[in-house]
Formats: structure tokens, C-alpha cells, sequence
């Protein structure tokens, strides 16, 4: 009996010291849902610190992907070769279209009078972790404020858009991929021009949302990003509509998010005023507080009378 | 009384054996990260640090603290930019849970073992599944989860026995090492 009374004394404080460590993994759930600026600076500074010792793990495990990858491409040789040539050919028909339609843009643009802005540079980066479950889809890539990236600006291959940075490190940053439960793009519909919202979902799909209701996006419509917002440039292929049932659309991306190795960062150039997303708080006004003031300027009684 | 720099140093202490168990875990949440980039594995690869945590928890819970089992969560998700404590506190739960059924599961036969790792398995993406669903109001992708849960139940034979034949070496060094200082 006391033998037992004195195993349940023990066994007190360390039920008590579990129940603070799940205490503790709870407060830190709703801090990280905060968004707080210092948990990120940890989050940056910790995998900052280990990036390198992480790439250095990674190398074998990379290397072991490679020799796989090799292997599966000298077993399909012979049928990547003919498929390379039927490509080749169809590539030179559109290359031969592609001439046609450059000439006669240039020559629509000195009549209309276009600027193509050339506010951007690429600055290309190796992407050293990917996303490692469903329920996150970020990636870690080299470079960052040595590389002049801020948070906010796009990262692009040569297929489109892949996300955004949402965090600077000294040499490396993350990117929110654009299929993360976090990602909102602002885009347009490439020939309807209807605008609306790529929002991720953790998964392969985007979802097509605020489209108006008057909108009727095609099957395969190539979407691109619309620049409102003016984070993200227009122009930058997202991907490409699916229909859903009813009146519920997807974008399958134009990337293939899982084969992504190196990325480009458009980066501002040096000496560019809005280099990152926080500095957009500036562009942000609040409804004035005495609205009902506002709403009849200019309309003075005195101006209807003359 | 002689100073504590007078006294013997305490070779026997756990301590050091606990925080290279420790340093292996965050060992294992790189690997974990590395197996990431595989295309096979993306957005599902094998949870090394959870099966980890289950085979040290059953076999030898004195040397993997749940502090340390939190720690090792907790790196995971400042080196992933995971959302903050979700891992950490399912794996804390799950080693929790591990402790109060290792008394059984100890004399168990591998089969036992398995499919109680397995239970493990479910509960820990349930519980991450539900933190998700409470705190974005949706799901994510239960295919991916699906096949991340499926890949490390399978896999967990082959971690078992790395891990088993890495304690016996372990034992084995111990053991000639204390015969030679008997000697």
C-alpha cells in the first residue's frame, strides 16, 4: 500500500512536467498562428544556421536521386530520343510562328506606344529544400539579402511563376509556393481578362475564386498574374483552368512544383524605392474615420446653385 | 566537504549518451528534410524522427527525455518553416503514448510492434490534421498524408532494424569497455 502511494507521489510531478511540455507545444501553436515578427526572425535565423550543414546532409541523399534518375533515363532512351525528334519538329513550327507573331507585336507596340518595364533583374538560385509534407509548401533557396532579395519578390522559371519570398535570410530565403494554403496571387484571365484570386490549397490545384459571376473562364486558359497589388509584376504565367463541378474552377500551375531545382528571383534594382512587401503598409489607407463628411465633397450647394 | 573541483568527475552520468541521442534526432529531422527532395517523397516523406521516437520511447525511455523529444520537434519546425509547435506537440504526445504502452509492447513479438507503430503513425497525422483544420478552417491534401503515413509504416521494418543493430552495437562497446576496466 505505501509502496503503491509512493509510486503515485512519484509519478505526480512527472505527469505535472508533461502536461507543461504539451502546454508549451499548444501556446506555441497560437504564437506561430500570431505571425509574430520575432518567432520568424528565429525561423530565419535557425535555418539560416543550418542551411549549410543541412545541404551537406542532403548531398548523398541528392546523389542517390540522381543515379536513380540516371538509370531510368538510359532504360528510356530510345523513347525519350523519338519523342525529342516529334518535338523538335513541332518546337520548329512554333518557333517559325513565333517569328511571325514577334514582328507584327513590335510593330503593334510603336503604334500603340508600349513600355515594357524594365524594373526587374533575375538573379537565379538553387532551391536546397522542399517541401518536406502536405501541410506546408515552402522552399528554401540560396541567396538572400546578399543577393539584394526582399520579401515579396516573385520567383519564376522558365515555365512561370513558382511563388514569392516570404522571408530574407543573409544567404538564404524562403519561398511560399504558390500552391500553399497561404498564397493569394492576384490574376487574370489570359483571354477573357477576367480578374480573380489563385488561392493555394496545399495541394497539386489551385482555386480559381472572386471571379465574377458573369465570367466564363474556358477549360486550359492560360492564367497570368494581374499586378494588383503591386507586389507581384503582370504578365507571369500561373497556369492553366480546370473545371471543377458547377461553377467551381482550378488552376493546374503551368510549374511542375515538384521538379523544381533552380528558381529565378526578379529582384528590384538597386536604388528602387519599394523593395519590400512591408513597405507597402505605406499604400494601405484605412476608411477615414468621419466618412459621412467625405461622401458629398465637391458637391456643395453653392456649386449646385451657380 | 572537497570542492566540486576536487571531486572525481561523474563518468557514469547519462547526460552525455542523452544528448547525443538528441543530436541524432535533429540528425534525423535534416535526413528527414534531405528524403524531401526526392520526387517520389515530396510533400510525403518518411517520418524518420517519429519512428525514432517510438523505438527509443518503447526501448529506452530513460535516454530520450520528452524534453528532448519536444526539442527535436521544435527544431523541425524552425529549420522547415513548419507551423510553429504542431509537430513538437504530436510528437510529445506520441511519445507519451508510446511510455504508457511500452510496458506491454516491450515483450512483444515485431508484428505487435508494428502495428502499434502504425496506431502511432495515424494518431500523429490525425492530431496534426486537426490542429491544421482548426487553425486554417480546411484540409490539406490527404493523399499526400495518406501516402506519408503509408511510406513510413512500410518503411518502419527497415529503420527497426538499423536502429535495433545500431543499440546492439551500441550495447556491444559498452560492454567490452566496462570488461576492460574490470580488468
Amino acid at each position: 500500500m505505501a509502496g503503491r502511494t509512493g509510486r503515485t507521489r512519484a509519478t505526480q510531478p512527472r505527469r505535472f512536467y508533461h502536461l507543461l511540455i504539451i502546454l508549451i507545444g499548444f501556446v506555441l501553436i497560437f504564437v506561430g498562428k500570431a505571425d509574430m515578427l520575432a518567432v520568424r526572425t528565429v525561423q530565419t535565423s535557425v535555418s539560416g544556421i543550418f542551411a549549410p550543414l543541412f545541404d551537406v546532409v542532403a548531398a548523398p541523399v541528392r546523389a542517390i536521386e540522381t543515379m536513380f534518375e540516371g538509370m531510368r533515363t538510359v532504360a528510356s532512351l530510345r523513347e525519350e530520343t523519338v519523342r525529342l525528334r516529334a518535338e523538335n519538329e513541332r518546337l520548329k513550327r512554333w518557333q517559325r510562328r513565333s517569328e511571325i507573331l514577334e514582328s507584327e507585336n513590335r510593330q503593334l507596340r510603336t503604334v500603340l506606344g508600349a513600355v515594357i518595364p524594365a524594373d526587374r533583374q533575375a538573379v537565379t538560385a538553387r532551391a536546397i529544400a522542399a517541401p518536406g509534407s502536405s501541410f506546408l509548401h515552402t522552399m528554401m533557396i540560396t541567396h538572400g539579402r546578399d543577393k539584394r532579395i526582399h520579401r515579396g519578390d516573385p520567383v519564376v522559371t522558365a515555365d512561370g511563376l513558382v511563388g514569392y519570398i516570404i522571408e530574407v535570410g543573409k544567404r538564404h530565403s524562403w519561398v511560399l509556393m504558390l500552391s500553399d494554403v497561404n498564397s493569394r496571387i492576384p490574376i487574370l484571365l489570359s483571354t477573357s481578362s477576367w480578374p480573380g484570386l489563385a488561392i493555394g490549397q496545399n495541394s497539386d490545384m489551385l482555386s480559381l475564386s472572386f471571379l465574377p459571376l458573369e465570367a466564363e473562364p474556358k477549360e486550359n486558359e492560360l492564367v497570368l498574374t494581374s499586378g494588383h497589388g503591386e507586389i507581384l509584376p503582370p504578365g507571369l504565367p500561373v497556369g492553366r483552368v480546370a473545371r471543377g463541378g458547377g461553377r467551381d474552377f482550378y488552376i493546374q500551375p503551368v510549374v511542375d512544383l515538384r521538379r523544381v531545382a533552380f528558381v529565378s528571383i526578379l529582384v528590384r534594382p538597386q536604388g528602387d524605392g519599394r523593395q519590400d512587401i512591408d513597405g507597402f503598409a505605406d499604400f494601405f489607407t484605412p476608411l477615414p474615420e468621419n466618412d459621412d463628411k467625405r461622401l458629398l465633397e465637391g458637391f456643395s450647394p453653392k456649386d449646385v446653385l451657380q | 566537504m572537497s570542492s566540486p573541483l576536487e571531486r572525481p568527475a561523474e563518468l557514469s552520468s547519462p547526460l552525455p549518451v542523452q544528448i547525443l541521442l538528441a543530436i541524432f534526432g535533429c540528425f534525423l529531422v535534416l535526413l528527414e528534410g534531405a528524403f524531401a527532395q526526392w520526387q517520389v517523397f515530396f510533400a510525403s516523406a518518411p517520418l524518420l524522427v517519429l519512428a525514432y521516437v517510438f523505438y527509443m520511447n518503447l526501448f529506452f525511455a530513460n535516454q530520450l527525455s520528452i524534453l528532448a523529444v519536444f526539442l527535436i520537434g521544435l527544431f523541425s519546425e524552425l529549420m522547415f518553416f513548419d507551423m510553429l509547435g504542431m509537430s513538437a506537440t504530436a510528437l510529445v504526445l506520441s511519445a507519451i503514448i508510446t511510455r504508457w504502452r511500452s510496458a506491454v509492447l516491450i515483450h512483444s513479438d515485431f508484428l505487435e510492434i508494428w502495428s502499434a507503430f502504425s496506431l502511432i503513425v495515424l494518431f500523429y497525422a490525425s492530431f496534426k490534421i486537426s490542429v491544421y483544420a482548426i487553425v486554417y478552417f480546411s484540409f490539406p491534401d490527404l493523399s499526400d498524408i495518406f501516402l506519408q503515413a503509408g511510406m513510413t509504416i512500410l518503411l518502419f521494418p527497415v529503420f527497426y532494424v538499423l536502429l535495433v543493430s545500431a543499440a546492439s552495437a551500441g550495447q556491444f562497446m559498452a560492454r567490452r569497455q566496462m570488461d576492460s576496466k574490470i580488468k
